[in-house]
């Protein structure tokens, strides 16, 4: 089993990085949009490997799903943007982003590793004390929604709950903003100073 | 564990509040649109009440709530004061700037409340996710309301330029959540507490803490993170501004101090650090706020500097530092919100916000310019305004935590010179300068009762702030000493930072 | 099962760790058989019930009764010429047709038809069905775009806007069941509707502990909102024909448009399906216990092959429940005119919405009480 476990895993983790690397190497931002798709599917699969059934599941309706769509909707909006060739060929800026984001990712390998002096999964940096077998049977059999829901309504009941505030105004902004007669909405200080 | 026990001990002002969002809400979608000001008058109702509820909260115990995701102690009550303090200033502003909205005036008063309770919860989060949604709730109200004015295209840039860099700041600030849990594997900050001292320090913790020290520091517009500032005060509506560069900022404050203090207070590298942002924070804002010609960017620049005040006060992390810190807030959340009320008078009335549109001011209308000269002497923190004492008092703090922050002391005086500049260029537009013909200043300012009462108690409070120093000193003291600084000896830290070398 | 697939290789001399990765693939091979066999089922049945309702003859020349004609059909799609134009773009326009296909796929591996036929048992069954169904969404929307076509292009994002809508008044319906059910595995939910209402005669059938019962809102608004996410009549905005030619399919012919066409049709099967499972009982019997239990106890001993015969009856009764439901889908595109894009809308969010929310609540305080045993 362990064998299929690590080649599932690399399997996973093969396709993820080469369409991560696709998202932003890909020509056309269709293309991008495409290759996040099964970005967003294959991180869905590495919680799958690490039991969290629910968190895989909320993971393609949200970010597969519902994010893609939007992205897929304000491209198509934008007509002349998909057309647009995206690959802007060794800018010097291009060339200081690789470096920041190199050096950045240097430092995390650097932290995580404990100064590349462990393999990652002797590492005792983090405090990841494994369960034990009777918990990773329970997992799979059972599946993690009941724990979540359980910690939602009790640990967590109060961001839960502030939670229904935060979507209340991110809708009443969204709404606000689409809204169509709101011709007054003008900030008139400005305003006067453009006519000026 | 009772709800109700916790509601009423901790939570109350939180759930007024609540109740409140709920009932501004519905009032404004039953309400006709001329009626639409009823949920103004709500809105203030409810705020003062939710003020009052206070009363019933013990003021000098500790009590966490609803399974430790909340704490209430003296620190974060005077903290939610303030900011619902700051809140009732800022409905009372948009009263007359939300006249001209017709159709969408309920939403306005609605979000500010429901960033206000963002606010709240943030100075009291006990736990990395409530202190995530808390951030959350404030940030996305606010850049709804950034974006308020949406035909206006200074608007529209100040709304995408404010969601774009706290977006990414969240991002960040999550993954260093997120290293944190990894560490210690727990959320609540009381468990990370009684987990992290049996943790061999290492790269990841200083990681995890700049990483979460760029989340903060976008909300207070520190330095490396202060891009947004001038084009959001700019461009958002001017009661949102003022909101923004005030009860944001001491919602940050209040978090950022609590995490500080309790979680990364033992080694020292860390407030290495704040001091580092710290006096980049005040130098460029002032330096940049020279050369300014529009006030509002000229007081988004004030306000960053101000914060790298306040952020002098973080990085010596005593006792008196903090209260010194909740002293300064006090005193800063007055005299802005004087400065804003004025500009808002200024621009409402006449459509303007440039600098050079104040000359002569002074010959016009007298009483207008003395309130708006007052709040700038105190932001410049001239002697006998309360600015003057909240600066002494935390530079005293600074001064008396050793001889190794000497230079901080050097840095931050000079800095208040620098400062002095561009605060007396516009009393100096109003009241040496004349009106050439260039500003259109006509008449006299009609002012609206409710901004005139707003600058009349901030100038009048930021007076007697000055006046009773002494006992607003003691109420930030007492709050202060509700704070527990877990830092460890001189020496262990030492061998702390020994131990990253290595 | 496992054993005696293990067992082969081992005769065979093939490594074990190639039975491991092989053992998973059989079901889907089941699952993509049975998904031809009920596409072509149906095809078949949809015209014989429309012609039959609209008093017309329908296929009658292929075969006896015209059995055969969509097997016809679907050799005429599969040897058809593959036209793309030129301005296609043609990567996504090949793809597209392959992402609406392939969740659907999973989704009949995850639908109990019997107590054991179950080719993938997950504990959060319910939820993933929900997440791959509005995965096709994004094909069908990457397809209108890519045929660079308008009508294609309309029709792509009517369906998704459509999709997005009536997603929501359907999941918050489903949650009342996961309320009552207290599960979100899809056999769990079958089994906790079993037993009745009471042990005396006539009341412990199992139909009257169908979920049906406390959720019926629920079950309106699931039924309303399913006929819409399978886009059909009165919901087939995506594809009107009188508007838009055919929708995002416009410009796909041969075997991409028949993959269109058979995810169309499992589509509506699956969600029938769903239906039956959620509301009705899924595979159990009307009745308290499977009539091949009471017939032939007495008359078959062997246990095993009583079991079988249960197994038969499972299938059988879950599909006569689904293709009632089918029927009366059918029956409704027989009578109904299109609906308006705005009409579309403000029924789902002004309606269907507020609806689920009250059947949600009404689940919540019935199921609280029957804990509190105050009923």
């Amino acid at each position: 089993m362990e064998v299929i476990y690590n080649l599932f895993f690399y399997l996973i983790s093969f396709v993820l990085i080469i369409s991560a690397l696709g998202v932003v190497f890909m020509p056309r931002i269709v293309y991008s949009a495409v290759s996040l798709i099964l970005a967003f599917i294959s991180v869905a699969g590495i919680f799958v490997m690490l039991n969290a059934d629910f968190l895989a599941i909320t993971q393609i309706i949200v970010y597969a799903v519902g994010i893609t769509i939007i992205l897929i909707f304000a491209i198509m909006l934008t007509g002349k943007i998909s057309e647009k060739k995206l690959w802007i060929a060794f800018a010097p800026r291009t060339l200081f982003a690789f470096a920041i984001s190199g050096a950045f990712f240097v430092t995390i390998l650097f932290a995580i590793t404990d100064g590349f002096k462990l393999v990652a999964r002797e590492s005792n940096i983090f405090s990841a004390t494994l369960p034990s077998l009777e918990t990773i049977e329970t997992l799979q059999t059972e599946g993690t929604t009941g724990i979540i829901g359980k910690a939602l309504f009790t640990k967590y009941v109060l961001p839960f709950e502030v939670l229904s505030l935060l979507l209340i105004a991110a809708m009443l902004g969204a709404i606000v903003m689409t809204k169509k007669s709101g011709d007054n909405l003008i900030n008139h200080t400005t305003k006067t100073i453009e006519e000026d | 564990m009772n709800l109700l026990f916790d509601i009423a001990n901790v939570l109350l002002p939180e759930a007024f509040l609540s109740i409140l969002i709920i009932l501004c809400i519905i009032l404004t979608f039953v309400l006709k649109e001329e009626n639409q000001n009823l949920v103004f008058a709500a809105a203030l109702t409810g705020l003062i009440l939710t003020l009052f509820s206070f009363i019933f909260i013990p003021f000098s115990q500790e009590n966490q709530a609803l399974y430790g995701n909340f704490v209430s102690n003296s620190f974060t009550i005077i903290f939610r004061i303030l900011i619902l303090i700051g809140t009732i200033l800022t409905v009372m502003l948009s009263r007359r700037y939300t006249s001209n909205f017709s159709n969408s005036i309920g939403e306005f008063y609605t979000l500010i409340l429901i960033a206000t309770l963002g606010g709240m919860l943030l100075t009291g989060a006990n736990d990395l996710i409530m202190l995530f949604v808390a951030i959350e709730t404030l940030s996305i109200s606010s850049f709804a309301l950034c974006g308020y004015t949406k035909l206006d295209k200074l608007s529209n840039e100040a709304a995408l330029k404010y969601l774009i860099i706290g977006a990414a700041s969240t991002a960040v600030m999550l993954y260093g959540f997120s290293f944190l849990y990894g560490i210690t594997g727990q959320t609540n900050i009381a468990d990370i507490i009684k987990v992290l001292p049996n943790y061999q320090p290492s790269i990841v913790l200083i990681l995890s803490f700049l990483f979460i020290l760029a989340g903060f520091g976008y909300k207070l517009s520190a330095v490396p993170f202060h891009v947004w500032a001038p084009d959001v005060y700019q461009g958002a509506p001017i009661p949102v501004a003022a909101y923004l560069s005030v009860v944001s900022k001491i919602a940050g404050f209040a978090a950022l101090t609590r995490f500080m203090t309790l979680i990364y207070s033992d080694i020292s590298i860390f407030t290495v650090a704040i001091a580092v942002i710290a006096v980049l924070t005040m130098t460029v804002g002032n330096l940049m706020a020279l050369g300014q010609k529009n006030i509002r960017r000229l007081m988004a620049y004030s306000s960053i500097a101000q914060a790298g005040y306040v952020l002098l006060g973080l990085s010596v992390l005593t006792i008196e530092g903090v209260s010194g810190i909740i002293f300064y807030l006090i005193a800063y959340l007055f005299m802005n919100f004087g400065t804003w009320a004025a500009i808002q008078i200024f621009a409402t009335e006449t459509g303007m916000d440039s600098i050079d549109d104040y000359n002569g001011l002074a010959y016009k209308n007298k009483y207008f310019s003395l309130c708006l000269a007052i709040c700038l002497l105190s932001l410049a923190g001239i002697p006998f305004t309360s600015g003057f004492f909240a600066k002494f008092y935390l530079f005293k703090a600074i001064a008396f935590a050793g001889l190794n922050y000497m230079p901080l002391l050097i840095i931050a005086l000079v800095n208040t010179v620098l400062g002095v500049f561009y605060y007396v260029k516009v009393i100096r537009a109003m009241y040496v300068r004349t009106n050439n013909g260039t500003a259109k200043q006509n008449g006299k300012l009609k002012i609206s009762l409710s901004l005139q009462s707003v600058l009349v108690v901030t100038v009048l409070t930021t007076l007697l702030i000055g006046v009773f120093a002494g006992s607003f000193i003691d109420i930030s003291k007492f709050a202060a000493k509700s704070i527990t600084i877990n830092k460890k000896s001189p020496v262990e830290s030492f061998s702390d930072i020994s131990s990253f070398i290595r | 099962m496992h054993e005696l697939y293990m067992e082969l290789f081992n005769k065979l001399g093939i490594p074990e760790i190639f039975g491991e990765i092989t053992w998973p693939i059989i079901p889907f091979v089941c699952v993509a058989a049975l998904l031809i066999i009920v596409v072509l089922f149906l095809v078949l049945m949809e015209r014989k019930v429309l012609a039959w309702l609209t008093i017309r003859k329908g296929p009658n020349r292929v075969g006896p009764f015209g059995f055969f004609q969509t097997i016809a059909d679907a050799i005429k799609l599969l040897i058809k010429e593959d036209i793309m134009s030129k301005d296609t773009n043609k990567i996504l326009f090949t793809l597209a047709p392959m992402i609406v296909f392939a969740p659907i796929m999973v989704i009949y591996g995850l639908m109990p038809f019997t107590e054991k036929f179950v080719a993938i048992n997950l504990a959060a069954g319910l939820f993933l069905v929900f997440a791959l169904s509005s995965l096709t969404t994004v094909g069908i929307v990457l397809a209108g775009w890519a045929s660079n076509n308008k009508y294609s292009l309309l029709g792509g994002m009517r369906s998704a806007a459509q999709a997005i809508s009536y997603e929501i008044p359907l999941i918050i319906s489903v949650l009342s069941i996961a309320v009552i059910s207290e599960t979100l595995n899809l056999s769990d939910i079958v089994d906790a509707q079993s037993g009745g209402i009471s042990y005396n005669i006539l009341l412990n059938w199992n139909i009257f502990s169908w979920n049906i019962w406390p959720a019926f809102i629920g079950f309106i608004v699931f039924f309303i909102c399913s006929i819409a996410e399978v886009n059909r009549i009165p919901f087939d905005l995506p594809e009107a024909e009188s508007e838009l030619v055919s929708g995002y399919n416009t410009e796909y012919s041969g075997m991409k448009f028949a993959l269109f066409f058979l995810a169309e049709y499992s589509a509506l099967f699956i969600i029938s399906v769903l239906m039956v499972t959620l509301f009705m009982g899924g595979y159990l019997s009307p009745f308290n216990g499977y009539l091949s239990n009471i017939l032939f106890q007495n008359i078959i001993h062997n246990q095993i092959i009583l079991n079988i015969f249960v197994h038969f009856e499972q299938a059988f009764w879950l599909l006569a429940k689904t293709y009632f439901v089918i029927l009366i889908i059918m029956w409704i595109r027989a009578t109904l005119p299109r609906l308006r894009a705005d009409q579309l809308m403000t029924f789902s969010w002004k309606f269907l919405l507020p609806l689920s929310l009250l059947n949600l609540t009404i689940v919540a305080i019935v199921k609280y009480l029957l804990n509190t045993g105050n009923i």
